[in-house]
């Protein structure tokens, strides 16, 4: 008996303790620190390793390491620069923009740096500093992340050689100038040399002796340096950064803090964003990011006050429009998703089908009433958000018809080129308008007189993402009822990517395709990447073409883009190729995700959202270092 | 004077489907003061089911619709004289468990609790029951061991390293601890050798002498039985067909079925006889035939036996039949 | 009870683990071959090039023939080195050194306290059979049980948490706190403090399990001949209860206690993912989606080796509970 009553009581001081304890940490109440958290960890922060692809490590990477260049904190919303691709980027390390100059069938291009650019560790950053971030590239082929914007044929670097001029001046000299030079190495991290050159040296050593070609020797240097564990083998204090945040406390999978950088070099620097002039702090103490691993956590944590600024989903708008506290804006990123066609196997190989098949899809009614506002229509290849190179005057196909009106008119695409059914699909008509759907179609018949067989379309399954799977459904239903004999397949990424990007150089074995979405970068490049001929999985491991588009013109002309440095005639040539995946229909653009976010105005002001790339929305490098807390 | 007094006594077991088991059919014997009353039967007779009622340890699908069960020792539950077991809550029958009456179940069963050492679990009912002290139920115990002949160092084993007839002695000692007025030993010997079962028979009964206990012996074995009881209460199918004395039973036996039991005992005994069984089946219990129970074996069977079933009567002192012959 | 025999037994019983464990890695290896899904076409990145990718693939080991990986895999098995996970590019076996305590510390307690919880309540309704204690407690028992865990995580989460405000919402630990170097007994009682629900939905949920089980082998126990002895001898009801039926029956509790721990493991990702608990189920669950052979070959051989070392241990508590079992 006396033993139950000391149970019972312990259990009871263990609940008062347990409750207790929370005003034990008082800590965390009195500074300015931003708080933010996340579904997915940090990968890593090993700049160089290929695995660390994910926005999160990519973000934390780079308000550790700068470039010389970086996008203007506004392109694309802001008129003015608008149409000029030269003003989407400003100098960052560099001083100015960079001098071109033509010599001997080579291109020099020139780029001065700032003088007062500093170290964590004090030190300057020079021009050794960016000529060995560069040769590590060109001999390594580290970032591996950046690697192809160093690249316009596979495995052949267009930059010949980067050479010091001066402490302050660096000479590039390219084989060919291409419009990705400014994105790509003049936007590549630099590391201070003094730091990487022994960790390089050693590697180097390691298998100097070891009896390789010369590619397998680089790619096992490579290797190396990117598998130093940045956070264990190189402390996380010890990390020698140019950027405004220092990563000193991290726990991978649950939190990590970055204080910010008291001395960065930047401070005092003015930036205009929207017209408006910001300084350059950072004002807040660092930032805070925490692991949830469900969004109804996220969501709850966020009101409860534990985090400053999250993603939600558009059913929580209602909730957060309620406090005065919370601001909640939306941003639409620059990613795609569509509807991709194995053009291998018939029926998808026919033209028509695929137009049929684009007017079912009824993407603004699925945007309406089942994303609410969280996937946008697009109609392009490249988004609208991506102002400068989208190419508003395309083909909708039906924007602004209603159900039936897409059922008749995609049921008579299908008749006019050649299908047939057994039983047609019959719609009752009124002034000329299709009002209703009476009977179903049964068995269509293609035109060459083969009936057609069950198509499988591939999409996440509904415990993945509810809405889109319930989007793929009501496609197999308005397929059916017309008569097309198509069924969604739920399947899980993993999976999916074996018969859709099959490494083996064997075809891609899949009928249609929505499991896979893109998220894009700011250049129109991957226009080439996508689609051109060579770029099919059976040509090449690892190639992107799934849908195995051959168009002879198309890859002529995206060569050519990727070429073309006249801005003007680039976004010609960008437009024309966004017309032909339009026409041609390889893949349908469906949508693009509208990000949602909320965060406090009361602990913080000067946030701005900045659509495109990275994490995007307010959760960007500018909005970092410009935000203040508020008293 | 009788120890305990079992009066028309009535119990049933309610099986799936509402169909009814007559486990005990209207019974009635007594055993007297410091002797011994036998039962013997076929399994399945009911006689166990005697032993459980008295205790009233019975299974929840037990059911006792009639009957009185005196025992004397109403001084136990602190009252005077005779008590009915049957009226006794459970509180107070809990007091009569083992003080009153204990029993000595069969060594083939798992009465010992397999995670406790024998001897903790013997000191245990005496200090529950006695209200002793450790070190008296000790000293007890090492009596007990003498009394049942087993060396007292094993009581630091646990069951499973006893021997079936140490388990059986353990048990008779677990029986004897708390010095009960009755003793039920409900088929102590069937799992034992002859030599052991001799031996321990010889052993029940000097104890029985010694402290002074009544008993009831419950055996299937005839010989056995006889040998032990002074009076022998012969059951078939929940019934008692005849009750006499032990030297009777052999004597002038006078029910069909003791007759037959002590033909077909007399015949395993004798090796020039052929061996002798009681053609028929067994009686079923569920779904009994009127009329004598014995009436579908019973050689001598009228047309009587059919119907009516016989009167359980005494037809001389002590001598108790059912058989439609002997009316 | 430990002698000779025990020790033989013991050895002869860690050698068929090894083999049983020999066995289970090698399927493991080849069903992750087999299964479809590479992990370097997941990194789908048009930025991605197919050069690139074959430099990953060289990088992580795939383009050796098969039975050299498996070669690899073996003697990495042996060395505890276990390569490294393609997602953090770190040894798979610090990962799982790091994870693995969060998940025994959380599903351990919860075990222990379901089981702790079942055998008292299995108990007293095996007692009180057809009684209204036994009615409520089966219904309330039942209602937990097959409430989802996530779902009776979340509704806890909000009241206690969201609308009370007595708990963190998730996470094994304040980042707040821990990032300002907190002393000792700050972060026993951090951790405590963040345990508490997730402990309690756990218990909550699985009790009814333990409850039923420890009923059904009481239930069992109190028909036999020791238990109706004891009746016979007329103990005390509770001697009877506590001493004869329950410590007989809680004998199949404990090994499904034991087994349970191990299970726990791979099938907590649920109750990972709606605490935020840093565990090594999720890591489980998401290096199989994500095809991070090395980490899911890891965490399974860790599994494996977990059961294998219960079904030891349960052997040796068997050992201690029940004297009938010796291992001569």
């Amino acid at each position: 008996m006396k033993f139950k009553i000391l149970i019972v009581l312990l259990v009871i001081i263990f609940f008062i303790i347990v409750i207790a304890i929370n005003p034990l940490s008082n800590t965390k109440k009195n500074n300015s620190y931003l708080r933010t958290s996340g579904i997915t960890e940090i990968k890593g922060l090993n700049p160089f390793n290929p695995s660390f692809n994910d926005v999160y490590s990519a973000s934390i990477q780079r308000n550790i390491w700068e470039p010389l260049y970086k996008y203007s904190p506004d392109f694309s919303e802001n008129h003015e620069i608008k149409n000029s691709p030269d003003k989407r980027i400003i100098p960052w390390i560099a001083k100015e923009m960079p001098i071109y100059n033509e010599v001997d069938n080579k291109h020099e291009v020139i780029v001065k740096i700032r003088q007062d650019v500093y170290w964590w560790d004090k030190k300057k950053l020079t021009a050794d500093d960016v000529v060995f971030s560069g040769n590590l590239m060109l001999n390594f082929g580290i970032p591996v992340n950046d690697r192809s914007s160093w690249q316009i044929i596979e495995g052949k670097y267009y930059v010949d050689k980067i050479e010091k001029i001066d402490n302050f001046t660096i000479k590039y000299t390219l084989n060919e100038l291409v419009p990705i030079f400014q994105i790509g190495p003049l936007m590549s991290m630099i590391f201070p040399k003094h730091q990487w050159k022994p960790i390089v040296d050693k590697s180097i050593k390691k298998f100097n002796e070891h009896e390789e070609t010369d590619i397998n020797k680089r790619n096992l240097i490579a290797n190396e340096i990117w598998s130093v564990d940045v956070g264990k083998d190189l402390k996380l204090n010890e990390i020698i950064g140019s950027g405004p945040f220092k990563p000193v406390n991290w726990k991978q999978g649950e939190y990590m803090r970055m204080d910010s950088n008291h001395d960065y070099w930047a401070k005092g620097r003015i930036i205009k964003i929207y017209g408006k002039e910001y300084e350059i702090g950072p004002y807040i103490d660092g930032i805070l990011r925490m692991v949830y691993k469900s969004s109804d956590t996220i969501n709850l944590v966020m009101k409860n006050g534990d985090i400053d600024i999250t993603s939600i989903q558009p059913s929580d708008i209602s909730y957060f429009q309620k406090n005065n506290n919370m601001e909640i804006k939306t941003c639409t990123r620059n990613s795609l998703f569509f509807i991709g066609f194995n053009l291998r196997k018939k029926p998808m190989s026919y033209l028509c089908f695929r137009q049929s098949v684009s007017y079912l899809y009824n993407k603004e009614l699925l945007n309406d009433r089942v994303f609410h506002g969280r996937l946008s229509p697009i109609y392009s290849v490249v988004p609208y958000v991506n102002e400068y190179w989208h190419n508003p005057n395309l083909q909708t196909y039906g924007k602004g018809m209603n159900t039936i009106e897409r059922q008749y008119k995609a049921f008579n695409i299908l008749k006019e080129c050649g299908f047939d059914w057994k039983t047609e699909p019959r719609f009752e008509i009124e002034n000329e308008k299709p009002i209703k759907l009476i009977s179903k179609g049964i068995d269509i018949i293609m035109p060459d007189g083969n009936s057609c067989p069950e198509l499988k379309i591939f999409g996440s399954p509904a415990s993945e993402v509810p809405d889109s799977a319930q989007a793929n459904i009501m496609l197999q239903e308005w397929m059916n009822d017309i008569g097309i004999p198509a069924k969604f397949i739920p399947i899980d990424f993993g999976t999916a990517t074996d018969f859709i990007y099959p490494s083996d150089l064997s075809e891609p074995n899949f009928d249609i395709n929505t499991v896979v979405g893109w998220s894009l970068g700011p250049d129109p490049m991957y226009l080439k990447d996508l689609w051109h001929s060579s770029h099919r999985p059976e040509m090449i491991s690892g190639g992107l073409n799934a849908e195995g588009y051959i168009n002879f013109e198309y890859d002529k002309l995206s060569e050519q883009s990727i070429r073309e440095m006249d801005p003007k005639k680039r976004r010609k040539i960008v437009f024309k190729l966004q017309e032909i995946i339009s026409k041609e229909i390889p893949i349908f653009p469906t949508t693009t995700v509208t990000n949602i976010q909320v965060y406090r105005k009361d602990r913080f002001e000067d946030w701005f959202s900045m659509p495109t790339y990275g994490i995007g929305g307010a959760e960007n490098q500018y909005s970092y270092m410009i935000l203040k807390p508020k008293q | 004077m009788n120890a305990l007094e079992i009066n028309n006594l009535i119990m049933y077991y309610e099986l799936f489907g509402g169909n009814k088991l007559m486990a005990i059919n209207n019974i009635s014997f007594s055993v007297e003061e410091s002797k011994t009353t036998g039962i013997v039967g076929e399994s399945g007779c009911g006689k166990s089911s005697i032993a459980s009622t008295i205790l009233k340890i019975l299974p929840d699908n037990a059911k006792i619709i009639n009957g009185n069960i005196y025992f004397k020792y109403g001084e136990i539950i602190k009252r005077s004289g005779k008590v009915d077991l049957l009226t006794l809550d459970k509180k107070t029958m809990q007091d009569i468990r083992w003080k009153g009456i204990s029993m000595i179940f069969q060594g083939a069963m798992n009465v010992l609790n397999p995670v406790y050492r024998v001897g903790d679990q013997i000191i245990e009912i005496m200090r529950y029951k006695d209200n002793i002290s450790k070190e008296e139920a000790n000293e007890k115990l090492e009596d007990l061991c003498r009394i049942v002949n087993i060396d007292s160092s094993r009581m630091k084993d646990y069951p499973h390293q006893f021997s079936g007839g140490m388990k059986q002695k353990a048990i008779i000692a677990m029986a004897l601890s708390t010095n009960p007025k009755l003793i039920i030993a409900d088929e102590p010997t069937t799992a034992l050798d002859l030599i052991s079962q001799y031996n321990i028979l010889e052993q029940i009964k000097k104890i029985q002498k010694k402290l002074n206990m009544s008993m009831i012996f419950i055996s299937h074995n005839l010989f056995t039985v006889s040998n032990i009881s002074d009076q022998v209460v012969v059951m078939y199918a929940g019934k008692i067909m005849e009750s006499c004395e032990k030297k009777k039973l052999f004597e002038n036996s006078l029910h069909p079925y003791s007759i037959a039991l002590i033909k077909s005992c007399l015949s395993i005994n004798d090796k020039k006889n052929k061996l002798y069984g009681i053609p028929g089946e067994p009686p079923n219990l569920v779904f009994p035939s009127s009329g004598c129970a014995f009436y579908p074996r019973c050689p001598y069977a009228k047309e009587i036996c059919k119907k009516i079933e016989p009167e359980y009567k005494e037809i001389e002192k002590k001598h108790f039949v059912a058989c439609w012959r002997y009316i | 009870m430990i002698h000779v025999g025990f020790t033989k037994y013991i050895t002869r019983r860690i050698l068929e683990g090894i083999i049983s464990l020999f066995v289970v890695i090698t399927i493991i290896f080849f069903l992750f071959r087999v299964m479809p899904g590479d992990p370097v076409s997941m990194i789908l990145d048009p930025k991605m090039t197919p050069e690139m990718k074959e430099m990953i693939r060289n990088s992580y080991g795939l383009n050796e023939p098969i039975f050299v990986q498996y070669g690899i895999y073996l003697k990495n098995i042996i060395t505890l080195n276990m390569g490294n996970s393609f997602h953090y590019s770190k040894p798979v076996f610090e990962i799982i050194m790091e994870k693995l305590p969060n998940t025994l510390l959380l599903f351990t307690s919860a075990s222990i306290l379901a089981s702790v919880l079942g055998i008292f309540l299995g108990r007293i309704i095996a007692w009180k059979r057809n009684s209204n204690t036994e009615y409520i407690l089966s219904v309330v028992g039942l209602f937990f049980y097959n409430m989802p865990l996530f779902w009776l995580g979340l509704i806890l989460i909000y009241i206690f948490s969201f609308s009370l405000g007595l708990f963190p919402i998730g996470g094994m630990i304040d980042y707040q706190l821990w990032s300002f170097n907190p002393s000792i007994i700050e972060k026993i009682l951090d951790i405590l403090h963040h345990l508490f629900l997730p402990l309690i939905t756990l218990t909550v949920s699985s009790f009814c399990g333990m409850m039923f089980l420890m009923r059904t082998s009481m239930v069992e126990t109190l028909k036999e001949d020791y238990v109706i002895a004891a009746k016979a001898r007329g103990l005390p009801d509770k001697v009877i209860r506590n001493k004869y039926a329950a410590r007989n029956a809680e004998l199949p509790v404990i090994t499904a206690l034991i087994l349970g721990i191990s299970g726990s493991i791979g099938g907590g990702v649920l109750t990972e993912t709606v605490f935020s608990w840093p565990g090594i189920g999720y890591e489980l669950f998401r290096s199989t989606m994500e095809r991070d052979y090395p980490l899911a070959q890891g965490c399974f051989f860790m599994l494996s080796l977990i059961t294998i070392v219960s079904v030891i241990v349960i052997d040796v508590v068997y050992s201690y509970l029940d004297p009938r079992i010796s291992y001569d």
